[in-house]
């Protein structure tokens, strides 16, 4: 007990008496603690956001799926860029009654993954889609609006062919286009067109339609999946326009941030992401090169915008652009370049504009609640396979952290209609496929015999025909009809029997993450079924990767931190103890032991260890806390994923100060062993030599 | 009445390089309690090897040193660590206090390496010392506040203060002025005269060596 006394007595006065040389050591040494605190706070609190953003939007606690598949699951993407082959899962049905049998599972979903494109027509095809139909009804005011708008594109169409001159290598077709456009213009054409209105607007779509811009094809991930149990277990997500699919009906729910950046019109999207990059970023277009560059492009856009307006609305807008612009020359075209090229100091303004008097007068998203719209994918057979789909509503996530998030820019769509994108049939359509055959007439054809049966004499083909079908008696039958597929309805039956790429699996303890796992995984094996089950994590690609990734970095950087700490803390207690070795040496010769010079030295430093720790913890403290409330900004869409909103709001648990805690004090603990064991060594002669 | 010092043909040998140096040349001496003792000779006579045998701070190459009747030529580290801290009293030249600690806790401190006293015996026990060599009201100080003199009175306190077999000075008035020197002498022999305290003191000064009641010439290694 007195070697206690006065080893702390020692200890805490020499910690006291090398002022200096302990304050260097101690800044070190709270710096590492502020540091690991902070960053194992940062870590564990994106961990925590990550996963409630991702299990709560797409991936859920756990996946299962083909274990023979060529790919990785990766629901918020991996370098495949959707290319992945996942397997497939042929009777989800089977596998949910396996799972349902499993005490952890709380629920099971079934989902496939799939890619589709929609074609966005041009504005020319969309106005004369829209003639063709004013024409039908018989509405001559709209025809001739109509009409105005195509001559309007016409006319902004027609200088560029004169510019292609010198670059075409096809006069005979630059003429013939030119020719074209000259006939829309011409004076005449609008008496033309009330002579022969269908002729006409045919000739328009063949011949004038392809001179214009072409239109966008947007990109579609599809998620499908049973619609209602989704909104049910994933409730985060929210519908922002429009209404859910109705249960047991085809229907697609678009992604609001894939609308967004896809869907939207090109104009608008831009101006919304110059000033995110302004609000984000503090860029100014007057000194960011990227932002300079974009306005620049952003002018040349002009005729997303024009190209919308008829002749009422141009001419309602030319006046406000004057006023806006504070121009008087120029026509609509000059107004609109002049519009679309501003700075810093009218940005704001004109994104005001924009949205107030433009916006109304365009259609500002290619696709809207209401539309049907044709999906086109690749089935797994390989062939294209088109479907159309009634937009439903637009979707959202809501509730993550403080501000919203989305993890995965997937469409949602009901798993029927995924698996006719995906190329299987149901039993329904098996069924159709059999009546049309027998309809037809259509046999099998088999073995080796097949060029006997086509067309060798006496073939089996010509024999086995018993009925002949007409066009009018295929119309009786449903299948392949877009009109009919639409309108089909299913029971849940047919939505869960069927193929599946993946099922997400929903625990009743998602903190029992890995006993969950292995019960999954020992059913599924019990039953024979050769399925993978993966935790969120690995379901969730390359970004779930993320989490990890960012650990090693820290990891990695806390390692080099501490072992220059290490090395600096170690030379600076070796030259110190070379400096005390009088004083170690009259201890030693007055009766200390070396385990008593050991612990001492050892003890000053934990001494040390232990008040910058605290310290360090302290600052982490404060600094975390400070974060919590600032939040740090996510700052692009990746992050968002990560941080589960536009902001992480991080906060440090007890386990984070004693991790970082018992790290330095290891790192001091090693950094003071060497200079203590040479100390110990020092010996008794010493004090004889005149040191003190 | 047998030594509580004796050596018995002691040699020491010091490594210089390739060659070999000898420090002690066959020396033997016995010194019996209660002995004023002074050790003289000239700087590298071979007197402070000599106080380094005895104060169990190195042993010999050949020959026996005996310290109150132990062996300490096979002695460990340890061992030997535990014979100074209970045998055997310093007091050094340069003082050599912990400057971290005040005059109380620097006397005290062989003490709390004991471990043997409990708290309130030990603070008698300093006390007691502390009075003894005259610093009471220099209690709470630290060694840097202290003069010379006063510095040289904590080491004697500290050196006695564990009722030492032995208490060994190595030239302890060198660093002092001549009428300081004369009263740590002073002190020592009546510390000796009063409590029989062996005292054995390296030194080269004629004065010092005269109050000595026994007087050991050192010269090139040897006893003369």
């Amino acid at each position: 007990m007195s070697h206690v006394l006065l080893m702390t007595r020692l200890a805490l006065r020499n910690v006291r008496a090398h002022l200096v040389k302990n304050l260097v050591i101690g800044v070190i040494l709270a710096f590492g603690t502020t540091i690991v605190v902070t960053g194992a706070s940062l870590i564990d609190s994106l961990q925590i956001a990550m996963r409630k953003s991702i299990t709560t939007s797409v991936t859920a606690d756990l996946q299962v799926y083909d274990a023979t598949a060529r790919d990785d699951l990766a629901l918020l993407g991996d370098m495949n860029f959707g290319g992945s082959d996942n397997g497939e899962i042929p009777d989800y049905a089977t596998v949910a009654k396996v799972l349902a049998g499993v005490p952890e599972v709380a629920a099971v979903l079934p989902m496939g993954i799939g890619n589709a494109t929609v074609f966005g027509a041009n504005e020319l095809d969309r106005t004369l889609e829209s003639l063709r139909a004013a024409n039908r009804s018989g509405d001559s005011a709209l025809q001739a609006t109509l009409l105005d708008r195509v001559q309007r594109i016409a006319g902004d169409i027609r200088p560029e062919l004169d510019r292609l001159d010198t670059i075409t290598s096809d006069a005979e077709k630059l003429a013939a286009d030119r020719a074209a456009l000259d006939r829309v213009l011409a004076a005449g054409f609008t008496t033309e067109y009330a002579a022969d209105p269908v002729g006409t607007i045919d000739w328009m779509d063949s011949q004038v339609a392809p001179l214009a811009t072409d239109g966008r094809l947007a990109y579609f991930r599809l998620l499908g999946t049973d619609l209602p149990a989704f909104q049910k277990h994933f409730p985060r997500m929210q519908i922002s326009r429009g209404t859910v699919v109705p249960d047991g009906t085809r229907g697609i729910l678009l992604n609001e941030s894939m609308v967004e950046q896809w869907l939207k019109n090109p104009v608008a999207r831009e101006f919304d992401a110059i000033e995110k990059l302004i609000d984000t970023e503090g860029g100014t277009i007057g000194e960011s090169g990227t932002l300079y560059d974009r306005v620049q492009r952003l002018s040349r856009q002009y005729r997303r915008v024009l190209y919308q307006l008829d002749s009422a609305e141009a001419a309602e807008l030319e006046p406000l652009l004057r006023k806006e612009l504070a121009d008087d020359q120029g026509d609509l075209v000059a107004l609109l370049k002049a519009f679309l090229l501003f700075n810093d100091e009218n940005f704001k303004a004109r994104k005001a504009f924009f949205y107030q008097e433009l916006a109304p007068r365009i259609r500002l998203y290619d696709v809207n609640v209401g539309d049907t719209i044709p999906l086109r994918a690749f089935t797994k057979s390989g062939y294209l396979k088109s479907l159309n789909v009634k937009v439903y509503g637009v979707y959202r996530y809501t509730g993550v952290a403080k501000d919203d998030s989305a993890a995965g820019a997937y469409c949602l769509i009901d798993m029927p209609s995924f698996r006719d994108l995906y190329g299987k049939m149901t039993d329904q359509q098996r069924e159709e496929l059999s009546a049309i055959k027998g309809a037809v007439g259509a046999a099998e054809l088999t073995g080796g015999s097949i060029e006997d049966q086509l067309f060798g004499g006496g073939g089996s083909v010509e024999v086995e025909v018993t009925q002949t079908a007409t066009l009018e008696s295929l119309d009786t039958l449903s299948f392949g009809r877009a009109e009919d597929r639409q309108q089909q309805t299913f029971t849940q039956a047919q939505i869960e029997g069927g193929v599946a790429t993946n099922i997400a699996v929903f625990l009743k303890d998602p903190a029992k993450e890995a006993a969950g796992m292995a019960a999954v995984k020992s059913a599924l094996d019990s039953a024979g079924m050769k399925l993978k089950v993966v935790d969120w994590k690995s379901a969730s690609g390359f970004v779930g990767q993320a989490a990890v990734a960012i650990q090693v970095v820290l990891l990695i950087a806390v390692i080099v931190l501490f072992l220059v700490a290490l090395v600096t803390i170690n030379i600076a207690l070796v030259l110190a103890t070379l400096e005390r070795t009088g004083e170690i040496g009259t201890m030693r010769a007055l009766g200390a032991q070396r385990p008593f010079v050991l612990q001492l030295i050892m003890l000053e430093s934990q001494f040390v260890g232990v008040a910058a720790s605290l310290f360090g913890a302290g600052l982490a403290w404060a600094l975390v806390g400070w974060l919590g409330k600032v939040g740090v900004p996510a700052g692009n869409d990746f992050l968002s994923v990560l941080f589960g909103g536009k902001a992480l709001y991080p906060s440090m648990a007890p386990e984070h100060a004693i991790l970082g805690m018992v790290l330095v004090l290891v790192v001091s603990f090693a950094a003071t062993l060497y200079p203590a064991v040479l100390a110990a060594r020092v010996p008794p002669i010493v004090a004889l030599q005149g040191k003190e | 009445m047998s030594a509580i010092v004796e050596l018995t043909h002691v040699v020491k040998d010091y490594p210089l390089g390739k060659l070999t140096v000898r420090a002690l040349h066959d020396v033997s001496i016995a010194i019996h309690a209660g002995e004023f003792t002074a050790i003289a000779g000239p700087s590298g006579s071979g007197k402070t090897t000599i106080l380094n045998m005895i104060g169990c701070m190195d042993v010999p190459s050949e020959g026996t040193v005996r310290i109150d009747g132990t062996v300490t030529n096979t002695l460990g580290d340890a061992a030997l660590t535990d014979l100074r801290l209970n045998r055997i009293g310093f007091i050094f030249q340069t003082f050599n206090l912990i400057n971290v600690l005040d005059v109380y806790q620097n006397v005290e401190f062989p003490l709390l390496l004991q471990g043997t006293l409990s708290a309130s015996d030990r603070k008698k026990r300093v006390e007691e010392m502390v009075e003894k060599v005259g610093i009471t009201k220099q209690m709470r100080q630290r060694p840097n506040e202290l003069s010379g003199g006063q510095r040289q009175r904590v080491a004697i306190a500290r050196a006695l203060v564990t009722n030492p077999a032995i208490v060994l000075a190595d030239e302890p008035t060198a660093n002092l002025d001549s009428a300081t020197g004369n009263a740590i002498i002073e002190l020592m022999r009546e510390l000796n005269a009063r409590d029989h305290v062996t005292f054995i003191f390296s030194t080269h000064d004629p004065k010092v060596m005269s109050c000595a009641t026994r007087l050991i010439k050192v010269a090139d290694g040897k006893v003369q």
